[in-house]
């Protein structure tokens, strides 16, 4: 699903007059050469283009808060999304798109779901944004607290006796919750 | 990806969750949430069904503090709670989620000696221009008292266009409004009204935008709005004396629809609606005795 389309947009950007390219340089040094339409869904990119006059096609943009893992993996979004908006600029394939959706984020560990969220955030991705802290919700429903915890990485800093008051509160919520 | 860099970070010894952390992270450095920007703790809430809300109350002291900042905001735009009770069982009740039509058990506190007065006899209304706090109560003959908590002042509003009204009337707290709902659903009647204060007379109010009423027999009313859970907008959520179904009208009282809390064996039960917001933990009721 995904190869076909990264290979489909890669064609059709060579086919078309030369596509312009926006570089964007990731937290451990790297690169990336973006088509111009993918980049520009990247709200920070946008504006610092639309905001600053003095940058020209060869400028590199650095954004110091994304890896470059994350970027692999927030470009693949985008460029997927872009490849549904240039096939249907009316409405989006509805189907297509929950199916890719569906694909791309089976193979995101938690770990990477996390940095990708905190990258689209930093990006200000909305659409993205939205549908990770989406995924982010149903990859926590139903289980417990100290599920919660090792997801999201956040230590427990409650004193005993603070511990054993929040048992009480809500008690009810808490009994049946899923095998972690 | 891995250098030693990480690897000091791994040695870092995390109890609770050593079990789980070669499952979780696995390549790319730990990175903490505790302190996640509070708007994509936020964004993460809204999808929430109100359980695993909850959870995040536990997690650790600053998720604690955005919970119950924005706690009042997510039970707004998510479905109420019905709670019942078997006349029989005395230690254990039920929760339902309407939205997600999930059942829960709970022990009920120890209530010997302790006498359940109701709670939507009178309203309390802060108002923010004045910094006072005012109780609104219904009297048996559509009049409306206002008591001041500040200067213990109590009076009778002197209302234009009073309408008839029989006892099946109760106030309920909207977003913007104070509302007096007027339900007669044996006979398929209901009329909603506010007080225009500025005015001092009676409105009727025939659009609530998403919000939708929710009625008990005879105690627990609230409204809230309806589009986050697609509940039906303009409408009022009904649970009879002793029935398992949970009846919707429009605002003029015509039966909409009606689906079921529970299975209908178990007879003589208690239901009402829990507004898990509104409700006080042990800790905010002192005992004045």
């Amino acid at each position: 699903m995904s190869s076909s389309i990264a290979s489909s947009s890669s064609s059709s950007s060579s086919s078309s007059k030369k596509e312009k390219k926006i570089s964007l340089k990731t937290s451990d040094g790297e690169v990336f050469e973006v088509e111009e339409p993918v980049a520009m869904q990247l709200e920070i990119v946008r504006s610092f283009f639309a905001d600053n006059e003095d940058v020209t096609e060869q400028t590199v943009m650095p954004l110091p808060n994304v890896s470059t893992a994350a970027m692999h993996g927030i470009l693949e979004y985008c460029r997927a999304h872009e490849e549904f908006r240039r096939r249907m600029p009316e409405a989006a394939p509805e189907e297509e798109v929950r199916a890719f959706e569906a694909g791309y984020v089976d193979r995101k560990s938690n770990e990477e779901l996390k940095e990708m969220i905190l990258a689209a955030n930093y990006l200000n991705i909305s659409k993205l944004l939205d549908f990770l802290t989406g995924v982010a919700a149903k990859r926590i429903e139903n289980k417990s607290v100290e599920y919660v915890r090792a997801f999201f990485g956040v230590e427990n800093d409650f004193t005993p006796e603070e511990e054993a008051n929040l048992r009480r509160e809500y008690e009810w919520a808490f009994e049946g919750v899923d095998e972690d | 990806m891995i250098n030693s860099g990480t690897k000091t970070d791994e040695d870092e010894p995390q109890k609770q969750c050593r079990k789980r952390r070669k499952k979780i992270c696995n390549d790319v450095s730990h990175r903490g949430w505790a302190d996640l920007p509070v708007e994509l703790l936020v964004t993460i809430y809204s999808t929430l069904t109100i359980v695993d809300f909850l959870k995040f109350g536990k997690v650790c002291s600053s998720w604690r503090l955005s919970f119950s900042i924005f706690k009042q905001n997510f039970m707004n735009v998510h479905a109420p709670l019905v709670m019942y009770i078997s006349s029989r069982a005395k230690k254990s009740c039920h929760v339902y989620d309407i939205s997600t039509r999930v059942k829960y058990e709970t022990k009920l506190p120890t209530c010997v000696g302790k006498k359940f007065l109701g709670s939507d006899f009178a309203l309390m209304v802060l108002s923010k221009t004045h910094e006072t706090i005012r109780v609104y109560a219904l009297t048996n003959n559509s009049r409306i008292g206002v008591f001041n908590l500040r200067t213990r002042r109590f009076w009778f509003l002197t209302l234009e266009g009073t309408p008839w009204l029989t006892t099946f009337v109760r106030l309920v707290a909207s977003k913007k409004q104070l509302l007096i709902v007027h339900f007669l659903p044996t006979i398929s009647r209901a009329k909603v009204y506010t007080i225009d204060l500025e005015r001092l007379k009676w409105v009727e109010v025939e659009d609530l935008g998403d919000e939708a009423l929710f009625l008990g027999a005879w105690m627990s009313s609230n409204s809230g709005s309806t589009t986050n859970w697609r509940g039906l907008r303009n409408c009022v959520y009904h649970l009879p004396f002793g029935s398992n179904m949970c009846n919707i009208y429009n605002l003029n009282g015509e039966f909409r629809g009606r689906f079921q809390i529970c299975e209908p064996d178990m007879t003589h039960k208690i239901y009402c609606w829990y507004f898990l917001h509104q409700a006080y933990s042990p800790d905010n009721i002192s005992d004045e005795n």
